[in-house]
């Protein structure tokens, strides 16, 4: 659940990031892992023209960036819906999780900024 | 009744064999009409099914006494015993007796002395408290709960109070629980029957359950002595724990001799011992079983320093004092302190092989043993904190719920946590 | 002692959950009993009771090798491996087993509950409904059927299996465990608090449910009711909630109000993260 934090505050590129870190530690196969991603990927695609449709000049109230987040937010849930069984099963094998903290701190920051970066340059050109 | 009503009726039973009703009524008939076989097929497909009323259990059970059926004769006895049926009980356990004498599977009763049941030869307990060192507090708990009424028995039987009942001693193992029953009875001048589940449990069907038997007969033919159950949760362990085995037929009759209806137990003192408390069925703790409970502490510093001197006789020491041992020793048993010993003897023994010399054991060796022993008690004692933190039994455990609370025990508890 | 009655000893104290008791009579045992099949069986068991999980597949690889496949030994084998995390070897064993024995509850609950573990919950339902075609009223198929539910995030189901599995064993810790398990995560956390306590009760030497009933206590604690909201629908949909609500209420033009609710929210989230390890500490000091 943490992992919706991250994505709410840093962009489906982060949170999708992550989710694949988090589905390999979990033990995801390789094509539970490419699901993940796909679907971040068509988060990604969806936000992209959503944000460049919707961009007002900072004159607005900021749909964009809501707009921008909601996606993020089905992203995530889509994700989490795929890592629920596996996150059920490593919590019965009594597993411990490792840290996320580090991580998560760096996704958001690195890729969060990235993502929004990308997205200004994009609007700028369209 | 006539041949044909009988066959109206085996045919009917035929026709619907899930008809308890009608094979009741056939297994009566059969038993009337003299053919005993016929009704006990009946009457065993009943028991089977559980459909043999509360009632008919003692007389079908006495039948199959009669044809030497001890298998259904046993099947009888324990639901008759789960029914709660009083009378008659002990008449179906007598025919048990009789069938098993009969097919020589007698065994050697539980004390060990060989023979069944005997007046004779009564032999008195000689430990006394004397001999056990320590353990002031304990022993004045013991005195007054169970010694004095057995000195005074006019007093007590004034004011209604029996002697005899059960006293259950729980605690960490190794810290002298069985020392403390035998010194009890040497108190008392009582002979001491001690039951072992070694001598109890055999593979043969109803042997166990026998051996049980004749362990609480043989207490009281030397009545009043004290009988004396070690292991008690081996004997007694709840049977909601038991997984359908032979065991929870020995808790049965277990039960079955605490109750000796009528007043057969008079005189005799049940002492039980036991490591793990939480493990006894419930129903061995209520009114007129083990309902008073004794904790046994690990040993004080009077008892270790007794234990310490006493392991220490036969080894070469040099400067070594028991009461410097006893205060490093907190909380150790007295095979925690065999531990100790043990080990600075070893490191001992390693120097003089390297050097050839004989040393003696010297304190430092000792207090370097004491850092590497961790004291057996530990773990029983976080055991108990959380039964008596999460069963709500305080009132039973009140007096193991206070020495937790003591601030020796909760510091060591604390820098110690419970082995993982 | 009468013939065979050693191995009965050995039996009975494992059956009274004393297995180093067990294993001290199995080596008092003469050779012909010492080395029966039961008697690794029993020794197998034994050791893995006391987590010794390499000592017990060790042993019951033994007895395999002296007897050939038998369906206790590769059970208990099975088992040991499960315990040790090897997950492939323990299949491996329970497939042997149930190859011998095919109609065996243990082994084909044990085995679901193994897949249960690496993820393959569909193949567990198969396995415990075959098992239920043979004992429908089997505390262990109970117990797998809440723990796949459990693991399909079929939260009410585990909560009804947990149910049936209670009705079945009443005073088992296993299943007063599940059913906390079962009440956790729907957010119940007053029953979960009671059944991990009568678990805990049951097995006061099982470190993890006494630990597991200590969290809960301190969870179900007064002083954490405000927190029940974060309990029963989850962190972080609760602050996606009061997040759009101060959204709504800045929408709505009603910027005090929203900066009113933020306010408190934002002392919400700084309670519920200093209050529970702050009662946890203060109710383990109390102890």
């Amino acid at each position: 659940m943490s992992i919706g934090f991250l994505t709410f505050f840093g962009g489906v590129v982060a949170g999708t990031v992550i989710s694949v870190l988090n589905a390999g530690r979990l033990g995801a196969s390789p094509r539970r892992r490419w699901l993940i991603a796909g679907v971040g990927v068509v988060g990604l695609a969806v936000t992209v023209p959503l944000v460049i449709v919707l961009y007002d000049d900072g004159e607005g109230r900021g749909a964009y960036r809501l707009a921008a987040r909601v996606v993020a937010m089905l992203v995530y849930l889509v994700q989490a819906r795929v890592l629920g069984p596996l996150d059920r099963a490593f919590q019965l094998r009594d597993g411990e999780y490792a840290s996320l903290w580090l991580p998560g701190l760096a996704a958001v920051v690195g890729l969060g900024v990235t993502e929004a970066v990308v997205l200004a340059v994009l609007v700028g050109v369209f | 009744m006539s041949t044909d009503r009988l066959d109206s009726l085996r045919r009917a039973v035929e026709a619907s064999p899930d008809d308890d009703t009608l094979r009741l009524i056939l297994a009566e008939a059969l038993a009337e009409g003299d053919d005993r076989e016929g009704a006990l097929a009946q009457f065993e497909v009943l028991l089977q099914r559980g459909a043999l009323p509360a009632e008919s259990l003692v007389p079908v059970g006495e039948l199959a006494g009669e044809a030497g059926r001890l298998d259904l004769v046993r099947g009888c006895l324990e639901a008759a015993r789960q029914a709660g049926v009083v009378d008659g009980v002990s008449r179906l356990q007598a025919v048990v007796d009789r069938l098993l004498d009969a097919r020589g599977l007698v065994k050697v009763p539980a004390d060990g002395r060989g023979g069944p049941a005997t007046t004779a030869g009564r032999v008195e307990e000689t430990t006394t408290f004397d001999q056990v060192g320590g353990m002031t507090d304990i022993k004045q708990v013991i005195h007054r709960m169970i010694i004095l009424p057995l000195s005074r028995p006019e007093l007590y039987a004034r004011y209604g109070r029996k002697i005899g009942g059960g006293v259950l001693l729980y605690g960490p193992p190794g810290c002298g629980k069985t020392l403390l029953a035998r010194a009890t009875a040497g108190e008392c001048g009582l002979p001491f029957v001690n039951v072992r589940i070694e001598d109890v449990v055999d593979p043969y069907q109803g042997v166990s359950e026998r051996n049980l038997h004749l362990a609480f007969e043989t207490a009281r033919a030397q009545a009043p002595c004290v009988l004396f159950l070690d292991e008690l949760d081996a004997l007694a362990f709840a049977r909601h724990k038991h997984h359908g085995s032979d065991a929870r037929r020995l808790v049965d009759v277990l039960l079955q001799e605490l109750d000796a209806i009528g007043s057969d137990n008079d005189g005799v003192l049940i002492l039980a011992a036991t490591n793990a408390p939480w493990d006894i069925d419930e129903a061995a703790m209520r009114p007129g079983r083990f309902d008073r409970t004794l904790f046994v502490p690990p040993p004080d510093d009077e008892a270790r320093r007794d234990i310490a001197g006493v392991l220490l006789r036969d080894v070469p020491t040099d400067a070594v004092d028991p009461a410097r041992l006893a205060a490093l020793t907190p909380l150790f048993s007295g095979a925690d302190l065999g531990a100790v010993v043990q080990r600075a003897v070893d490191e001992v023994i390693e120097v003089a092989l390297r050097t050839g010399g004989e040393p003696p054991v010297g304190m430092a060796a000792l207090e370097r043993a004491v850092g590497a022993v961790r004291p057996s008690t530990l773990d029983w004692l976080h055991r108990a904190a959380a039964y008596v933190e999460f069963a709500n039994q305080a009132e039973r455990y009140v007096d193991v719920a206070e020495y937790l609370r003591s601030r020796e025990v909760r510091r060591r508890l604390r820098s110690a946590g419970p082995r993982p | 002692m009468a013939d065979g009655s050693g191995l009965d000893l050995a039996r009975h104290w494992l059956e009274v959950g004393r297995p180093e008791r067990a294993l001290e009579q199995l080596t008092r045992l003469p050779a012909e009993e010492g080395l029966s099949r039961e008697a690794f069986v029993l020794r197998a068991a034994s050791l893995h009771d006391l987590d010794r999980d390499e000592d017990a597949a060790a042993a019951a690889e033994t007895g395999l090798g002296q007897y050939g496949p038998d369906p206790q030994l590769l059970a208990v084998l099975g088992t040991a491996r499960w315990s040790a995390n090897r997950y492939e070897d323990a299949e491996r064993a329970m497939l042997d087993g149930l190859a011998l024995a095919p109609t065996s509850v243990y082994l084909l609950c044990t085995y679901a509950r193994v897949c249960v573990e690496v993820g393959q919950v569909e193949k567990a339902a198969r396995l415990v409904d075959r098992a239920a075609s043979y004992e429908p009223e089997d505390e262990l198929v109970a117990q797998a059927r809440v723990l796949i539910a459990y693991a399909a995030g079929n939260d009410d189901e585990a909560l009804q299996r947990s149910r049936d599995a209670l009705r079945l064993g009443p005073d088992e810790a296993a299943n007063h465990a599940l059913f906390a398990m079962a009440s956790g995560v729907r957010g119940d956390v007053a029953a979960a608090a009671r059944s991990y306590r009568r678990a805990a009760a049951a097995e006061p030497g099982n470190l993890e449910l006494v630990e597991a009933a200590r969290e809960a206590r301190a969870a179900a604690h007064p002083l954490l009711w405000p927190l029940r909201l974060l309990q029963r629908f989850g962190v972080f949909p609760v602050w996606l909630g009061a997040v759009a609500i101060i959204v709504g209420l800045r929408a709505l033009d009603l910027p005090m109000l929203a900066l009113g609710f933020g306010l408190v929210w934002v002392l919400y989230c700084i309670y519920s993260w200093v209050a529970p390890p702050l009662v946890g500490r203060w109710l383990r000091r109390k102890r």
